[in-house]
C-alpha cells in the first residue's frame, strides 16, 4: 500500500515538472506575447496542481494539506491576474491578435520601408 | 404610526445585519488563514486573534461585500469543474507546445458575458483565462468581453458561454438550474 502512494506521488511530481517544462518550452516556442501567456498561466497551473497534490499524499496532517491548498489558490490568482494585466497592456498599446506586432511608431521612413517589404 | 415605526426598525435590523455578517466572515476567515499558517491556534492566540480582527476590518474597507452571494451547495461542482478544465488547458498547451509544426491560430474575440459587474464577472475573468486555449483580455465600452484565443477555429466562444451559465449557477443569478 505505502509503495502504492509513493509511486503514484513520483508519478505526480514527475508529471508536474513535465508541465513546468512544456510551460518553459512555450514561452521560448510561441510566436508572440498573448500565446506566450498562454502557455505560462495554464501550463504552471496545472503543473503546480500536479506538485501540491503530489505533496499532500505525504502530508500527514490536515493542516498541512490546507496550507498546501491555500499556496496553490494564490499562486493561481496571481498567475492569473498578471497574465490578464501584460495582455491588457498589450491589447492598450495596440498589439495586433493575429502577428503580435506593435503598430508603427510614427516614423514615416520606417513605416514605407516596412509596407514595401 | 406603528406600522412605519416596525418597518423602521426593520430597515435598522436589516442594515445592521449587513453589516455584522460580512464583517464575522472576514474575522472567520481570517482566523482560519492564522490557524493553517501558525500550526497552532491555541499557542499564538494572542497575537492570532488581533491580527484577524484587523485583516478583517481592512479587507471591508478596500473590498465593501457586495451583492452577490455564492450558493456554497454549489461550490463543490464548480470546483471539480475547475480542474477538469485546468487538466485540459494544461495537457492543451503541452500538445501545442511539443508538436513540430506549432498549432497555433491566435485572434482575439468579443462577447456578450451576461454577468454583473462585481464578484461574478471578476471570477468569470480569472477562469477563462486558465481554462483552454482562452486568455481575459479587457472590457470593452459596449460591455462585451474581449478574450485572446490560441486556436479560433475551435469555437471558443462555446466554453466562454458554458463558464458564464457555470458562474450564473454559482451565484443563483439564474431561476433554472439546467
Amino acid at each position: 500500500m505505502s509503495l502504492l502512494i509513493d509511486l503514484l506521488q513520483a508519478a505526480l511530481l514527475l508529471s508536474g515538472v513535465v508541465m513546468f517544462a512544456a510551460g518553459t518550452l512555450g514561452l521560448l516556442r510561441f510566436p508572440d506575447t498573448y500565446c506566450r501567456i498562454h502557455a505560462l498561466t495554464k501550463a504552471d497551473n496545472l503543473g503546480l496542481g500536479l506538485i501540491i497534490a503530489g505533496l499532500m499524499l505525504s502530508a500527514g496532517s490536515v493542516l498541512l494539506v490546507f496550507k498546501l491548498l491555500l499556496i496553490w489558490l494564490l499562486v493561481m490568482l496571481a498567475s492569473a491576474l498578471s497574465g490578464h494585466l501584460v495582455a491588457w497592456e498589450g491589447d492598450a498599446q495596440g498589439m495586433d491578435a493575429a502577428s503580435g506586432d506593435l503598430p508603427s511608431s510614427g516614423n514615416a521612413a520606417q513605416d514605407s520601408a516596412e509596407r514595401e517589404r | 404610526m406603528g406600522n412605519v415605526h416596525q418597518e423602521i426598525r426593520q430597515m435598522e435590523s436589516r442594515h445592521w445585519h449587513d453589516k455584522a455578517v460580512p464583517a464575522l466572515q472576514r474575522f472567520l476567515l481570517a482566523l482560519l488563514v492564522w490557524w493553517i499558517l501558525s500550526n497552532d491556534l491555541i499557542g499564538s492566540v494572542w497575537i492570532g486573534i488581533p491580527t484577524a480582527l484587523l485583516v478583517g476590518w481592512v479587507s471591508l474597507k478596500l473590498a465593501p461585500p457586495g451583492r452577490y452571494r455564492l450558493r456554497l451547495l454549489a461550490l463543490p461542482h464548480f470546483c471539480l469543474y475547475f480542474i477538469t478544465v485546468s487538466v485540459i488547458a494544461g495537457l492543451d498547451i503541452l500538445q501545442r507546445t511539443l508538436s513540430p509544426s506549432l498549432p497555433l491560430q491566435p485572434g482575439m474575440l468579443d462577447l456578450q458575458i451576461d454577468l454583473p459587474e462585481g464578484q461574478p464577472l471578476w471570477l468569470f475573468m480569472i477562469t477563462i483565462s486558465l481554462m483552454p486555449g482562452t486568455l481575459s483580455v479587457n472590457r470593452q465600452s459596449d460591455s462585451s468581453i474581449r478574450l485572446h484565443c490560441l486556436d479560433t477555429s475551435n469555437n471558443p466562444q462555446d466554453d466562454a458561454k458554458a463558464l458564464e451559465h457555470r458562474i450564473q449557477t454559482l451565484y443563483g443569478l439564474r431561476t433554472s438550474n439546467s
